[in-house]
């Protein structure tokens, strides 16, 4: 996990396993835009997999983006959802928090919580290797101008409609 | 006629396991095994690889303890370079295996037993999780999440990133400490004990709560083992292996760690994936030892910082000689947490923490290197032998989950025969038998842990295989 800057007023998660093919696509996502936003309004963050101890950064935020690979798409679709939080009593909680259980997290312990989207990319090699297929790796420079457009947009610090 | 139950997966540890009750006509508990289910191969696949990747690829063990296994592996390329690495770089690797003994400790405190502590054995495993701990106590469930965080942080600054750092390299380590990145840990250091402090004192307030589970988890007789430096104090780093028996004598004192075979062999069981490390001069199984938190409180004669020596000779007065029962361990990793965060404050203190000379550079030097340090669930042992070409040709590694695996099968032993009543299951019993488990805080060498409920089924059946009872989590 590497992180850029300590409070700035929008969070970007990108999570999932570099080893997997696809399911690397939130963390590549993550390292491009940490290399290219403004680290004292945007903070990256890029992770195997979401943990309560992200509800703190996420506690600060005022914009969440949470950034991950999807399974059941066609390979490369992209989707925007805007979240709510979800009950943290659910009794299925096993190896991984949602971002809308995270949301959750977040509110109860730290008594706030951020606007949050979730960005979505359809995949199809899930097997043993460090590279996104072709048709994931052609939506990353797609999703980064997403990302980028719904971050200007609330730039007002209005958080309006997902516009991707 | 004999049954069977098993717990299968073993819930909230690192990894994959599951347990085995063996049940007697009358349903009480005969016999308990402890079987670790995955299989990892590091030892065999890192043969043919070049020295210098060992820290590195011995990190890849674990996503929990990649630390540990950073500086043990280091070490054994140290060995096998023969150098001395530079004080600096000592002191450096020093801090970050203590801020990953602080972050590590305080996921399996507050993340995975806390819940047990707080919500109590027999609550309803739906909520018996760190998300319940964040429903009746946020302030604590705050904490953890705190403490691991300043943890992981310190890791990263020194580090570069806070899992898999490749900063540790053969010789010492690949970047000094600016004294601005000084300045930031010691910020946060005064945070972090206060956290520390503050929860150890609402664990010694419990402890009376608990006192059926710490008279029965694994509290019996053995050997303590652990390292100590030159003086016989807490030393997680470098110095020397100590042996102690179960009446609180030293039975073997100052071993340099490249001698750890004389003294600790390893057998196997067909029921489990994980070795059975034993002393050696006891042979299999009576050379039964325990190592971690509690062993190396057990072991040592004094902390060496203020405040953890105060909770130190507090916790000697639970019992005259070593504390036997493991449902101590909790109270022992407190401990560290707070001498791991005053010791950090130590190192950095000292000037000498920001010279840049913090690598020793040299060619192989000899064919066989060990490198030994304490990790969080006890003393990690890395041992090499190479090629004339610095190429790996052989590897041992004895993990701290595994000197205790001949105690924890002990462990839930005795808390199955208290607890269980093989008529009638109920979920409480059951956790018992887990939470013993979950004192040693086992990393079965996975980056995977469980935060709440796993699915879970429980199973006695009969001799003939006629199901007689059955508890289902989904």
């Amino acid at each position: 996990m590497r992180s850029f800057a300590t409070d700035p007023r929008v969070l970007i998660i990108g999570y999932g396993n570099t080893l997997r093919g696809d399911d690397g696509l939130g963390r590549v996502v993550a390292v491009e835009l940490g290399h290219t936003m403004d680290p004292s309004v945007v903070r990256v963050i890029d992770c195997h997999q979401l943990t309560p101890d992200l509800s703190e950064p996420l506690s600060k935020a005022r914009l969440a983006i949470f950034v991950d690979a999807r399974e059941g798409s066609p390979p490369g679709d992209i989707e925007c959802d805007k979240l709510t939080i979800e009950s943290c009593n659910n009794s299925d909680l096993v190896h991984h928090l949602t971002p809308q259980r995270l949301l959750a997290i977040s509110k109860a312990l730290y008594g706030s919580k951020p606007e949050a989207y979730a960005f979505s990319v359809g995949g199809e090699e899930w097997g043993y290797c460090e590279t996104l297929s072709p048709k994931v790796q052609a939506a990353v420079p797609v999703l980064i101008g997403w990302i980028e457009r719904l971050i200007a947009t609330t730039a007002d610090h209005t958080i309006g409609a997902c516009h991707a | 006629m004999s049954r069977e139950i098993t717990i299968d997966p073993v819930t909230r540890i690192e990894g994959h396991a599951k347990i085995t009750l063996r049940l007697g006509d009358d349903g009480s508990v005969n016999d308990a095994m402890f079987h670790v289910t995955q299989f990892r191969g590091f030892e065999k696949f890192c043969e043919g690889r070049p020295l210098t990747e060992m820290p590195s690829l011995m990190a890849r063990t674990c996503g929990i303890c990649p630390v540990s296994h950073l500086m043990a592996a280091g070490k054994a390329c140290d060995d096998l370079l023969a150098v001395k690495i530079p004080t600096t770089a000592a002191n450096l690797r020093r801090i970050m295996n203590l801020a990953q003994i602080v972050q590590s400790h305080a996921l399996s405190f507050f993340h995975l037993s806390s819940a047990d502590m707080l919500l109590g054995m027999d609550a309803d495993p739906a909520t018996r999780n760190i998300i319940g701990v964040l429903g009746q106590r946020p302030e604590l469930a705050r904490d953890g999440i705190r403490l691991r965080q300043i943890g992981q942080t310190i890791i990263e600054i020194l580090g570069g990133k806070k899992i898999h750092p490749a900063w540790v390299v053969p010789g010492g380590v690949n970047k000094s400490l600016s004294s601005g990145d000084r300045e930031k840990i010691q910020a946060m250091l005064p945070e972090a004990l206060e956290i520390g402090l503050r929860t150890l004192q609402w664990f010694k307030r419990s402890l009376d709560n608990f006192r059926e589970e710490a008279s029965v988890f694994a509290n019996f007789p053995t050997m303590f083992l652990g390292l100590v430096d030159s003086k016989g104090n807490l030393e997680h780093y470098d110095g020397f292996l100590r042996l102690m028996d179960a009446k609180g004598d030293i039975i073997q004192d100052m071993i340099p760690p490249g001698d750890y075979h004389k003294y600790i062999a390893e057998a196997v069981e067909p029921f489990s994936f994980m070795k059975f490390p034993y002393y050696r001069k006891d042979g299999y199984p009576d050379g039964i030892y325990r190592v971690g938190p509690l062993a190396r409180l057990n072991l040592v004669d004094a902390c060496g910082t203020p405040n953890a020596d105060q909770e130190w000779a507090e916790f000697k007065e639970l019992q005259r000689g070593p504390v036997l029962s493991s449902f101590h361990y909790h109270y022992a990793r407190l401990i560290e947490i707070v001498y791991g965060i005053e010791k950090i404050q130590e190192l950095l203190a000292d000037q000498a923490i920001l010279k840049t000379f913090v690598r020793a550079r040299a060619r192989p030097n000899r064919f066989e290197g060990v490198g030994v340090a304490e990790a969080p669930r006890g003393t990690l042992i890395h041992h090499y032998k190479i090629d004339e070409q610095g190429l790996m040709k052989w590897a041992n590694l004895v993990i701290a989950t595994g000197h205790n695996n001949l105690a924890m099968n002990r462990g839930i032993l005795q808390a199955a025969k208290h607890f269980v009543d093989g008529n009638k299951l109920t979920e409480g019993m059951l956790n018992r038998v887990e939470a013993v488990i979950r004192c040693y805080d086992p990393c079965l060498s996975c980056a995977t842990h469980a935060m709440g409920k796993m699915p879970l089924k429980i199973e006695l059946l009969s001799a003939k295989g006629e199901s007689l009872d059955e508890i289902v989590r989904n």
